[in-house]
């Protein structure tokens, strides 16, 4: 039997994600605004003055007039290389680009122009990844990584493990900045509501943008001249974050996290509740934390459901109620009406006038989408899919009706 | 490795006791008496039955002195229950509890369900066995192969199992009428697919070699 020992054959059989470099250049390109695109491929999405802003992942920022939301009209495509992610305050559009935060002066929405670059500013960012693949190793003196290439490999190993990471790859964790679902406030000029896919958000006067176990406050009191601050290290992977009040609230794989902003730019843990692994972007309203907890792919787990968080001493938040859900993504909230974007069994939509039961009074289910993230706000919802972006009038919510669409 | 052995030479000498107690008497009335014989001489035999009963038997009662040789039925059904260890990479025990049917004395084909360990992990093997017995006798080598795939007990999402086959030599003796005892030696080779929780799209397929020791009892 001894002879036998080694017989034993291993082998992985995996995609791997291989890097395409751009010189600092040409990547560093000032935006440029462009005719409108058609929208391939959901993104996060922002809105703001009757605008609602689409990011093309890695390319750059649809501009959407949505004054009139049943014919919202694509007027133009900011050019930005390695867009994940928007935030807007006042007149000025920041812009996560991979390495780099792009400051843009939006105070026409039809002539945005770039007017300061933060460069190096998340130095371990890389683009967005459709697929969670382990990544070849990454040589920064070749240029800043802008796309990928996935390649098939097949390695023979050794060992009989369990699989941990690719040979010669490496995980840097993708920086996927975006903008969240929530009403950020500030002074010194309004901002915008952001889907519940967040991970970056304004509050007052500072920029908060996670970088994976990183919270990185910046503050933006003068928009033109940044002060980045130290980074807050967190203890878990965080996936979204959510202003409130005085605090940001942040969904992570394993739970939600809630700090305190009585120092802007040192923001401390207050309280937290932990779930099984998973993904769970998080909307707050009143004493009411909204969780949807989802388990595929990279987000691990086996659990799909809504997680309904008693918020009011911050220091010790407690789930009030869990509901199965399908594979909930996006979650949204304005009064009593609670919108859950349930993958493929399309958008949910609740009476949350008493929380506890929100997940069992199901209004209305919009089954014909693959609904991805949502922003609800003054009687329209408007949801991003996986093959357009659709809009609902929810004024009525007992009859809630579709009034528009954009397919990709 | 060790038990193994020491299994072995418990069955061996298992075996030499029960051969010594397989004598049977055939008397001149056609009665047989089956047992060990303890003294035999021109005038007497003495024979010692099962239950401890000495009988003594006159040279001119008895019509034959012979070794007691099981009638076993060439067909219709049988179940095995089989014990093994495999052995490779790593050892794993395995339990495998068999049923079929023999269509002559030479053809068998049964269904295995069983369990198995694959270094940590715990499966089900599902098996279609066909067996060649080379004699036709109620001792004979014989040849197995077999065919199937190994169900995960557990880890369902990520572990898919997979195909396994093999194939085996051995040594059947039955001992009574119905019931038989098995030792066989063979390989086994099983090709498993687990998906990564982790990384999409992401396989590693294992490829296992094992020597097979497999100890069974068989009831016809």
């Amino acid at each position: 039997m001894a002879g036998f020992a080694s017989c034993d054959k291993t082998t992985n059989h995996f995609m791997c994600y291989e890097p395409v470099y751009t010189d600092a250049e040409t990547f560093r390109t000032a935006a440029s605004f462009e005719a409108p695109k058609t929208i391939t491929k959901d993104g996060n999405i922002y809105f703001k003055d009757n605008y609602l802003f689409i990011v093309e992942p890695n390319k750059g920022i649809h501009f959407i007039d949505n004054s009139d939301p049943a014919n919202p009209n694509n007027t133009g495509f900011l050019n930005v290389m390695g867009a994940s992610g928007l935030a807007i305050k006042g007149d000025y559009l920041y812009i996560t680009a991979l390495v780099d935060l792009v400051i843009v002066d939006v105070s026409n929405f039809n002539n945005p122009t770039e007017i300061k670059r933060e460069e190096e500013i998340f130095p371990t960012a890389l683009p967005l990844m459709e697929k969670n693949y382990p990544t070849t190793t990454i040589d920064k003196s070749l240029g800043i990584v802008t796309d990928w290439t996935v390649t098939e490999t097949t390695e023979e190993v050794n060992d009989f493990p369990v699989w941990i990471g690719c040979f010669e790859c490496e995980t840097l964790t993708t920086f996927s900045a975006s903008n969240g679902a929530s009403a950020e406030s500030g002074s010194g000029g309004t901002t915008g509501v952001s889907g519940s896919y967040a991970l970056m958000t304004i509050k007052d006067d500072y920029l908060y943008v996670i970088d994976n176990n990183r919270l990185k406050p910046i503050s933006i009191s003068n928009p033109t001249e940044l002060q980045v601050s130290d980074d807050v290290y967190l203890s878990w992977n965080v996936e979204t974050i959510f202003p409130h009040g005085d605090h940001l609230y942040m969904g992570t794989t394993t739970g939600m996290m809630i700090y305190n902003t009585v120092d802007p730019s040192q923001p401390q843990w207050q309280g937290s509740i932990s779930h099984a692994r998973a993904c769970d972007p998080v909307v707050v309203q009143g004493n009411y934390a909204y969780v949807t907890v989802r388990s595929a792919g990279w987000c691990g787990g086996d659990i799909n459901q809504l997680d309904v968080v008693n918020i009011t001493d911050k220091s010790n938040p407690y789930l009030v109620e869990s509901f199965e859900m399908n594979d909930p993504h996006g979650v949204g909230i304005d009064g009593n009406t609670l919108f859950v974007c349930d993958g493929d069994q399309g958008l949910k939509v609740f009476n949350a006038e008493n929380p506890s039961k929100a997940g069992d009074e199901l209004i209305k289910r919009f089954g014909n989408i693959d609904a991805v993230d949502i922003i609800p706000i003054n009687g329209v919802a408007m949801v991003i899919a996986e093959d357009g972006l659709f809009q609902y009038d929810y004024s009525d919510p007992e009859n809630l009706s579709l009034i528009s669409s954009i397919k990709f | 490795m060790m038990k193994a052995l020491i299994t072995t030479t418990l069955i061996v000498f298992g075996l030499q006791g029960f051969a010594q107690r397989n004598q049977l008497i055939e008397l001149n009335n056609g009665s047989q008496i089956k047992g060990k014989i303890i003294d035999t001489n021109e005038q007497q035999t003495k024979i010692e039955t099962r239950d401890g009963s000495v009988w003594v038997f006159q040279s001119n009662e008895i019509a034959k002195i012979g070794s007691y040789v099981p009638k076993v039925s060439s067909t219709g059904v049988y179940s095995r229950a089989s014990l093994g260890i495999l052995g490779g990479e790593n050892f794993s025990p395995s339990f495998q509890l068999t049923n079929g049917y023999s269509f002559n004395s030479h053809w068998d084909l049964g269904m295995t369900v069983g369990v198995e360990t694959v270094f940590w992990d715990w499966y089900v093997p599902t098996l279609v066995q066909g067996r060649f017995n080379l004699l036709d006798r109620h001792f004979t080598p014989f040849v197995d192969v077999a065919a199937g795939y190994m169900a995960p007990f557990r880890n369902w999402d990520n572990d898919k199992g997979g195909f396994t086959c093999g194939g085996a030599l051995g040594i059947t003796k039955f001992v009574s009428n119905r019931m038989g005892i098995t030792t066989s030696v063979g390989y086994r080779y099983a090709r498993m697919v687990e998906l990564s929780p982790w990384w999409d799209d992401f396989r590693t397929i294992r490829q296992l070699n094992r020597i097979e020791l497999r100890f069974a009892i068989t009831f016809k």
